[in-house]
């Protein structure tokens, strides 16, 4: 194995080790439209990165960020459903992207790349970046575990118990904004959800506590990116697709499974 | 006596909508007290204010020091995104200590249901279970939001004896809303009648002479009312 590989393994990884765990709170608040959408406004920011020659992370997050907010706004004036607002919202974000690039004289644009995904494009300070990520996103989960659960069970109680609501919920968007920026290279905009909610989805159906649910995430999640990368570069395929394949794999043999009494 | 917590000038509007208007309340170490008023009425909205939900447009509330809220709010829907059974569920977020645990889910027959699923409990298992969960972060004032609307009626009568025990042996303060008229009348100290603003507040019997009671829940409720009281009268009488 030359170091390319080990470094995308390493990049999947490292990404994976978040959105299982994240995901386990998007399928729980049942936020998976809400990261799509984000994820599908966050081109805007690759857009405006581009044209201005800005660090693309660096646009990405502050897209998404800005997104969420203008999201929250029109959520409290009540006139619109969340999904209309969401879907609003995505597509605005696209359409303005490729309005946006138009604009630049760059002729070789990676626009592919950056819907599904690239492998080239990993650099050291991507890897960097993601593992940072980890080291803040972990810390935050894991000391609020049981008072995020609870606020997701219900936020009533949760309040009577002297957690306030309003705080983590902006927490929470904040770091599904990181998780989409520092995912969007492996996975491409269009497909960034798909490595929150499908180990997720997977570990729902096998577990009995929200312990497990995260554990099995994390396994599911991680299994699919080692297997995906090194399929990916043993036959040239794009690497956020296998490994999303992978994991849709996964989740079909233990739907198949359950729904035939296999495992409980 | 200080309060426990004091709310004053409460005031609160939804679009354009009077939902709470001037609400003073004071709650005392070892008050039971009662809301009752319409559908509308604004009682949950009070609630939510107090255990700090939701925000009023204006208004004072004062929290003493020692305050300890547990809330249990009127159902609970249970979300199946996540798999959860009852004993993790009543542990979340809690320091818990075994002795008062085996105590409260022995008390409220929660221990053959430890392991089961949340999603596969029944209305009045649940209800049990949001008691448990609130009594085992041992308060100072009990909230309960209509607690025994899904229970039958020895479960209700259960369940709020229960309530009455707690405020009597372990000095619980406890604000309840509820439409069991009956049960109100005989077991709270005091009662509130909301309809946005508070119509009429003071011990139930008094309060089922005020005029203003009289118009809001109408004759039929009054003579149900008069009829305890004559009970009442007797009993100690």
């Amino acid at each position: 194995m030359d170091e390319f590989i080990i470094k995308i393994i390493i990049a999947a990884i490292g990404i994976s080790l978040i959105t299982s765990v994240l995901g386990c709170f998007v399928i729980w608040k049942k936020m998976a439209y809400f990261g799509d959408s984000l994820a599908h406004a966050s081109l805007l920011g690759v857009a405006i990165g581009i044209l201005f020659s800005i660090d693309i992370n660096l646009m990405i997050l502050a897209v998404t960020i800005c997104f969420a907010l203008i999201l929250g706004f029109l959520q409290n004036r009540n006139f619109l459903s969340n999904d209309a607002l969401l879907g609003i919202l995505a597509h605005g974000g696209i359409s303005l992207a490729m309005i946006v690039i138009s604009f630049s004289d760059n002729a070789d644009i990676d626009l592919e790349g950056f819907l599904f995904g690239s492998l080239l494009s990993i650099e050291n300070k991507d890897i960097l970046l993601i593992y940072l990520a980890l080291i803040i996103i972990y810390p935050i989960i894991f000391l609020n575990w049981q008072k995020l659960i609870l606020l997701t069970l219900n936020s009533d109680i949760a309040c009577s118990m002297g957690i306030n609501p309003a705080k983590y919920r902006i927490i929470f968007t904040i770091l599904i904004a990181v998780t989409i920026t520092i995912t969007v290279k492996i996975t491409g905009v269009l497909l960034v959800t798909s490595l929150l909610i499908i180990p997720a989805s997977i570990s729902r159906i096998i577990s009995k506590s929200p312990n497990q649910m995260l554990l099995f995430s994390t396994i599911i999640s991680v299994f699919s990116s080692i297997l995906g990368s090194i399929l990916s570069y043993q036959f040239d395929l794009i690497l956020g697709p296998v490994i999303i394949t992978i994991a849709i794999a996964i989740f079909s043999l233990v739907v198949i499974g359950r729904t035939f009494g296999l495992s409980r | 006596m200080t309060n426990l917590i004091s709310l004053t000038n409460i005031n609160l509007k939804f679009a354009n909508k009077n939902i709470l208007e001037n609400i003073d309340i004071d709650i005392k170490k070892d008050d039971f007290i009662t809301v009752i008023g319409p559908n509308g009425s604004g009682k949950s909205t009070l609630i939510k204010i107090i255990i700090g939900s939701l925000k009023p447009d204006s208004g004072n509330i004062k929290r003493s020091k020692n305050l300890k809220i547990a809330y249990v709010p009127q159902k609970m829907e249970i979300n199946k995104t996540i798999p959860i059974n009852t004993q993790y569920f009543l542990k979340l977020n809690q320091k818990i200590d075994q002795k008062l645990f085996d105590k409260i889910i022995n008390d409220l027959k929660i221990t053959d249901f430890l392991n089961t699923s949340l999603s596969e409990l029944s209305g009045g298992e649940k209800q049990r279970i949001l008691l448990a969960k609130a009594l085992l972060s041992q308060p100072n004032l009990l909230i309960l939001d209509e607690p025994a609307q899904n229970l039958d009626i020895s479960g209700q009568l259960e369940f709020y004896n229960y309530i009455n025990e707690l405020h009597r042996e372990q000095k619980i303060s406890i604000l309840m809303i509820s439409h069991d008229l009956h049960i109100v009348m005989s077991s709270s100290k005091k009662v509130i009648c909301l309809h946005h603003h508070i119509c009429c507040q003071g011990e139930p019997k008094i309060i089922a002479q005020n005029p203003d009671f009289k118009e809001i829940f109408g004759d039929d409720m009054n003579k149900l009312i008069s009829i305890y009281n004559h009970y009442h009268d007797h009993h100690h009488g």
